[in-house]
């Protein structure tokens, strides 16, 4: 695991730290029944890197996070993150064990927040580290502490997820997920649930970890927040990358007319938030 | 009016053993229906068609006739059990049929995205399920759990016909003394009644306390 203090992760140790991009994407494959959702995507992430995908809905932008972490199960292709590479092809009796292993590696972060409604903030951010990594439980609350300190919420500690607002939840959600010092966040629409007053917070706090270096996949609308932070922004369609560049090259002179299309939309609703 | 007197601390004390066998046989069918409703949620490979098939056969048959298979018939394979421990095997069979039913519907009704979150956090899906998914399905089972509880107090009647010393059969006791059936009857009426009314009392305030923090 990364060896920081406990609060700071994606710190160029640990593994996937041999020159290797942290995350690789080969050709991966999604279909339900009839409909192909994923038509082979290819995508790598540099450690610490920034990618922002859009796209618009039915894409394939929630379906790639969520088979990047085998919460879908790809029907082909390749995922590697950090030092675990997993195919679509296997099936041992390790693979559980594999794809844990994975998880362990990667924060995810959802579009509801998915906050654990019978625990309060602190305890869901104590949840991974207790259950998974097995800390002892002051060590467990002591990183929890300074997690929610991290995204401003040391004084709701032991609230329960509904006296939170929105965007508390979705910070406490970043928190929980930051505890299992994962090497890279994944951010699945994580503020198209919030009112529009209660996105900023969220964003900042998403900024701040870029900052210090997290390798983070952000499926978000929010342009601001590509413009300021991503290194690279991918357009998706139909289940394939459409066109990917630098915010600021794709945004003002897109190569794809679809692109350019999609773009227009989200750029007339107020804050960008498709 | 001064039979119902007279009798009353008997049928009291009677009422205990109505309580008790209510209790135990929650207790048990509890565990057998989250079991059953588990294994049924999670698919688990020879579980969960035996859970089905056991699911199936016990609603699909009388309490009674239950009782007498547990009492009269199984000692025909050399499983002799007491009055009091067939009284339990049954009702607690049944009753953990019926809430398995409301298990499993609680269990399914649970947020699909939480247990993403938990196996997101690297949980094994049966970490997820005990600490993430089956407490929040606890809380939505409750009122279930509350009315089939009232039931089965209502239920082990039944097994005063094996003799067991409950409320109803204390007051077939009296009755066989003093052939004043109304008043008797009336009496374990009321005391049923006044039992399930604090039970009811009893759950609606778990409910309250259960629910505090979820909003719905």
């Amino acid at each position: 695991m990364s060896g920081g203090n406990g609060v700071t992760t994606g710190d160029g140790r640990g593994p996937g730290g041999d020159g290797r991009p942290m995350v690789q994407v080969a050709d991966l494959h999604k279909r339900y029944g009839k409909i192909e959702v994923l038509r082979g995507i290819d995508l790598s992430v540099d450690r610490g890197g920034v990618v922002v995908v859009m796209g618009p809905s039915g894409s394939g932008k929630s379906t790639l996070l969520r088979c990047l972490t085998f919460l879908e199960k790809p029907d082909a292709g390749q995922v590697r993150v950090a030092d675990v590479t997993i195919g679509a092809d296997e099936h041992d009796h390790e693979l559980g064990e594999r794809i844990r292993r994975l998880r362990r590696n990667v924060g995810m972060v959802f579009q509801h927040f998915n906050l654990f409604p019978h625990k309060t903030a602190i305890q869901n951010v104590m949840e991974g580290p207790l259950v998974v990594r097995r800390l002892p439980e002051p060590q467990a609350r002591r990183l929890a502490t300074e997690l929610l300190f991290k995204v401003g919420l040391a004084d709701r500690a032991d609230h329960y997820p509904s006296q939170l607002s929105g965007g508390q939840q979705q910070r406490v959600a970043i928190a929980r997920a930051l505890a299992m010092e994962p090497e890279v966040m994944l951010y699945d629409e994580p503020t198209s649930a919030l009112d529009p007053e209660l996105v900023g917070e969220v964003l900042a706090v998403m900024k701040r970890l870029a900052k210090d270096g997290m390798t983070m996949v952000v499926v978000t609308h929010e342009i601001g927040f590509a413009q300021d932070v991503a290194d690279r922004v991918i357009f998706m369609d139909g289940g394939v990358i459409v066109e990917e560049g630098e915010a600021s090259q794709l945004f003002s002179a897109a190569r794809e007319e679809r692109t350019r299309r999609f773009l227009g939309l989200i750029k007339r609703e107020p804050g960008g938030q498709a | 009016m001064s039979l119902m007197l007279s009798s009353f601390p008997y049928l009291a004390q009677a009422s205990i053993m109505t309580v008790f066998l209510s209790v135990a046989s929650i207790a048990i069918g509890l565990v057998l229906g989250l079991l059953s409703a588990v294994v049924r949620v999670a698919r688990v490979p020879v579980a969960d068609p035996i859970a089905r098939v056991y699911i199936s056969v016990i609603r699909g048959t009388p309490l009674l006739v239950q009782i007498f298979i547990v009492y009269f018939g199984l000692p025909q394979v050399g499983i002799v059990l007491g009055p009091i421990p067939s009284g339990i095997t049954a009702l607690s069979l049944n009753v953990g049929a019926y809430l398995s039913e409301s298990f499993r519907a609680a269990l399914e009704s649970v947020d699909r995205g939480q247990m993403d979150a938990a196996l997101s956090l690297a949980m094994t899906y049966w970490q997820a399920m005990w600490r993430i998914i089956i407490p929040q399905s606890f809380r939505t089972a409750l009122p279930t759990i509350g009315n089939s509880f009232i039931s089965l107090l209502k239920d082990t009647s039944l097994v005063s016909v094996i003799t067991v010393e409950e409320l109803l059969r204390a007051a077939s006791v009296v009755i066989a003394r003093t052939y004043r059936p109304l008043t008797l009857y009336v009496e374990a009426a009321v005391i049923y009644w006044v039992l399930s009314s604090a039970f009811s009392l009893l759950q609606q305030r778990v409910e309250r306390t259960a629910s505090k923090h979820v909003r719905r």
